[in-house]
């Protein structure tokens, strides 16, 4: 049996490979470490031409100066970077960080018991669920922020509904301030915050949870020994992601913000398109991304530190 | 062995279904203080439910747990006094060994010098002294079971559960961690409720074991009681191997069995509750391989009383420790006859078709449990064995 079965498979004519079927199995196969790294190309391509090249461009840029009617004179100068130090737009960095901040903070506060109840509670309805959480993504950005305007504003939906219900005299600032900005921030990034903390929930094994409660531990006792710790990943991916681009919106303060809640992202904006000054944008973001790299860099030490029982 | 004031665990007629599927049918155990007690049978026979619900990780759906006498089925896991090895071992991965062993005892706010000796007598119970700052992520499965045992152990319940523990290891280290668990039950002297799917693990280890099958206990006892004499066709064909046939009860008088074996062959079996077995019925029986002796020669003398079946050779297997010789004591198509024999005979190959004859000392054929009643139209169902 088995040799007629092997005798049949000699007849089989060979199955002659295309020429791209060769070079395909040549790349897939890894055959050698150089070629392996063929398959790194595509992405190293786009990143050097659209991404390190403009950053290479902007910082040559941060060091040249401002012409007359916004041409750029190719001098070599720090003086964007002295001006860009100038104590004056401090507020504004602190503003910046303390808005990022405190939506990063909501966002996990909001978020954590969100993931929670996805990974341990949702069963069924957690793919629903899910893709509730990305409806936001799939709705323009300025859409969304004019509906967050008429919701919020001095005559708005909110203050139309709460003054009709006799709960409130005159209409709530609910616009143009720290809040409407925040609250912004958390509606467009909180899926950022959810995701990873989703993730990292998910992939606790529940018998470790098992394992906490058989030796004793109550279910309060557990989840700080166990789920929380092994959470943190989670909750250190979500936070980065939602921190750095809070730190670098400038649409949510343009529109939520009004005139006296500009963010460093604004700023920057600002020179680029208002005062057409752009080696003073440019080293104005080129100081953003340096403080962000650092600020990263410690977090990520913070991280790798050992979690202590 | 059993204490005056009773068993220490007892299982009451627990039934538990998971949707529409009953995976416990009205278990009830008791489980006496300082055995070694083993869960016994095949994947999806209601063992390791019956060990979460001891746990508290399930909740029966009717019956009760009793710990020491208490009702315990109503409490949560964290208040049960019993811990669990589990099978994958659910080691905390962001503690050292020191901390996974130490978390019950922190739980329970033991001062820290005290966690520190216990963690350490711990360790070196189980062989892993020296090893307290380890992570437990860049441990071998073996370590990583002792790890589980000792956060276990530490402890001290009155009850240890283990479930399937040394499923996930190596069958060399799997043999030595027997021996090794077995041993250490013994000195500690805690009450060790141990599940397995693998019948040797259970024999090697077990004062007790309880063969589960489709959410009943088929029967409880001593490995030797299980192996000698099993109940059902399931236990016999479970633990061990055996040959299982079907036998007619023609005639049962004073004691005496007549019986026909596989509607071929007659004999008579003494037993010691007749009224158990009435006429007409059909009863399986079983035969270990190894309790047959093969003759080729028909003028050799079988022991007094045995029952020899003449026989044709199908098949004669050497398998270095011993040799398996397939009988065909029922004709072609009937029943195969196993027989595992050390004698030397049997080492040189034989031609199939030869005539064999099987002697088989009454004693050693075991009556199990029945399958119908003989009805004169048709031959009783083919009752297959594995």
């Amino acid at each position: 049996m088995t040799q007629t079965a092997e005798a049949a498979a000699e007849n089989l004519p060979a199955r002659r490979e295309s020429r791209a079927e060769k070079l395909l199995s040549w790349l897939i196969r890894g055959a050698s470490p150089a070629a392996s790294h063929l398959l790194l190309l595509p992405a190293a391509a786009w990143l050097l031409v659209f991404l390190l090249l403009p950053v290479a461009c902007l910082l040559a840029l941060s060091l040249a100066t401002r012409g007359p009617y916004g041409t750029v004179v190719w001098s070599f100068t720090w003086a964007n970077f002295g001006r860009a130090l100038n104590p004056m737009y401090l507020p504004v960095l602190l503003r910046t960080a303390a808005y990022a901040g405190s939506a990063t903070g909501l966002c996990l506060a909001l978020g954590f018991p969100l993931a929670y109840y996805l990974s341990f509670y949702a069963g069924k309805r957690r793919e629903t669920l899910l893709v509730m959480l990305m409806i936001p993504f799939w709705t323009s950005c300025l859409v969304a922020i004019y509906s967050w305007m008429i919701i919020l504003g001095r005559h708005g939906l909110l203050n139309d509904l709460l003054g009709r219900l006799g709960l409130i005299q005159a209409p709530l600032p609910l616009l143009n301030n720290g809040f409407s900005v925040v609250l912004g921030l958390v509606y467009f990034y909180i899926p950022f915050m959810v995701l990873p903390l989703y993730g990292s929930l998910e992939k606790i094994p529940r018998a470790y949870l098992e394992a906490a409660y058989d030796l004793g531990a109550s279910p309060a006792e557990a989840f700080l020994k166990v789920t929380l710790p092994l959470s943190l990943p989670g909750v250190f991916a979500g936070c980065l992601l939602t921190f750095v681009p809070c730190m670098g919106d400038f649409l949510t303060a343009e529109f939520l913000g009004g005139p006296r809640n500009f963010l460093i992202g604004n700023l920057i904006q600002n020179q680029f398109l208002m005062s057409q000054d752009w080696p003073f944008g440019a080293a104005l973001t080129a100081l953003l991304v340096l403080s962000l790299i650092s600020g990263l860099y410690f977090y990520q030490r913070l991280e790798a530190r050992q979690i202590e029982p | 062995m059993q204490p005056p004031d009773g068993p220490l665990l007892s299982i009451e007629g627990v039934t538990k279904s998971f949707g529409d599927t009953t995976v416990l049918r009205e278990i009830s155990l008791d489980i006496r203080k300082g055995e070694f007690l083993t869960f016994l049978g095949p994947s999806g026979c209601g063992k390791t439910t019956t060990l979460r619900i001891i746990a508290g990780f399930e909740a029966p759906d009717c019956g009760r747990i009793l710990l020491e006498g208490q009702d315990i089925t109503g409490l949560p896991p964290y208040r049960r006094d019993v811990h669990t090895v589990f099978q994958h071992y659910a080691l905390f991965p962001h503690y050292t060994v020191f901390n996974n062993v130490a978390f019950g005892l922190r739980i329970r706010r033991v001062p820290e010098a005290e966690i520190g000796k216990r963690v350490r007598e711990a360790l070196s119970l189980v062989k892993l002294s020296g090893f307290e700052e380890r992570q437990t992520t860049q441990m071998s499965g073996g370590q990583m079971q002792r790890v589980a045992l000792a956060r276990a152990l530490i402890g001290r319940p009155a009850v240890l559960l283990l479930d399937e523990p040394l499923g996930a290891l190596d069958l060399k280290l799997r043999k030595e961690m027997q021996l090794e668990l077995k041993t250490l039950q013994r000195r500690l002297g805690i009450t060790f409720v141990y599940v397995t799917h693998d019948q040797e693990e259970a024999m090697t280890m077990s004062d007790r074991i309880a063969v589960f099958n489709k959410g009943v206990i088929e029967q409880l006892g001593a490995p030797a009681q299980i192996y000698e004499r099993p109940k059902t066709s399931f236990v016999a064909d479970f633990i061990g191997a055996a040959n299982v046939f079907s036998a007619r009860v023609l005639d049962a008088q004073g004691g005496r069995l007549r019986l026909r074996l596989e509607e071929r062959v007659e004999f008579e079996l003494l037993v010691e509750e007749p009224s158990a077995y009435p006429a007409g019925t059909i009863f399986k029986l079983a035969i270990r391989p190894e309790r047959v002796t093969v003759r080729y020669r028909e003028d050799e003398p079988a022991a007094p009383g045995a029952l020899r079946l003449p026989a044709v050779l199908a098949e004669n297997v050497y398998l270095g420790n011993a040799s398996q010789i397939y009988l065909q004591p029922f004709g072609e198509g009937g029943k195969t006859l196993l027989a595992v024999s050390m004698d030397s005979q049997h080492r040189a190959p034989r031609a199939a078709g030869s005539p064999a004859w099987a002697d088989i000392r009454l004693e050693d054929i075991l009556m199990l449990e029945p399958v119908g009643q003989w009805t004169n139209a048709a031959t009783p169902a083919e009752t297959s064995f594995a």
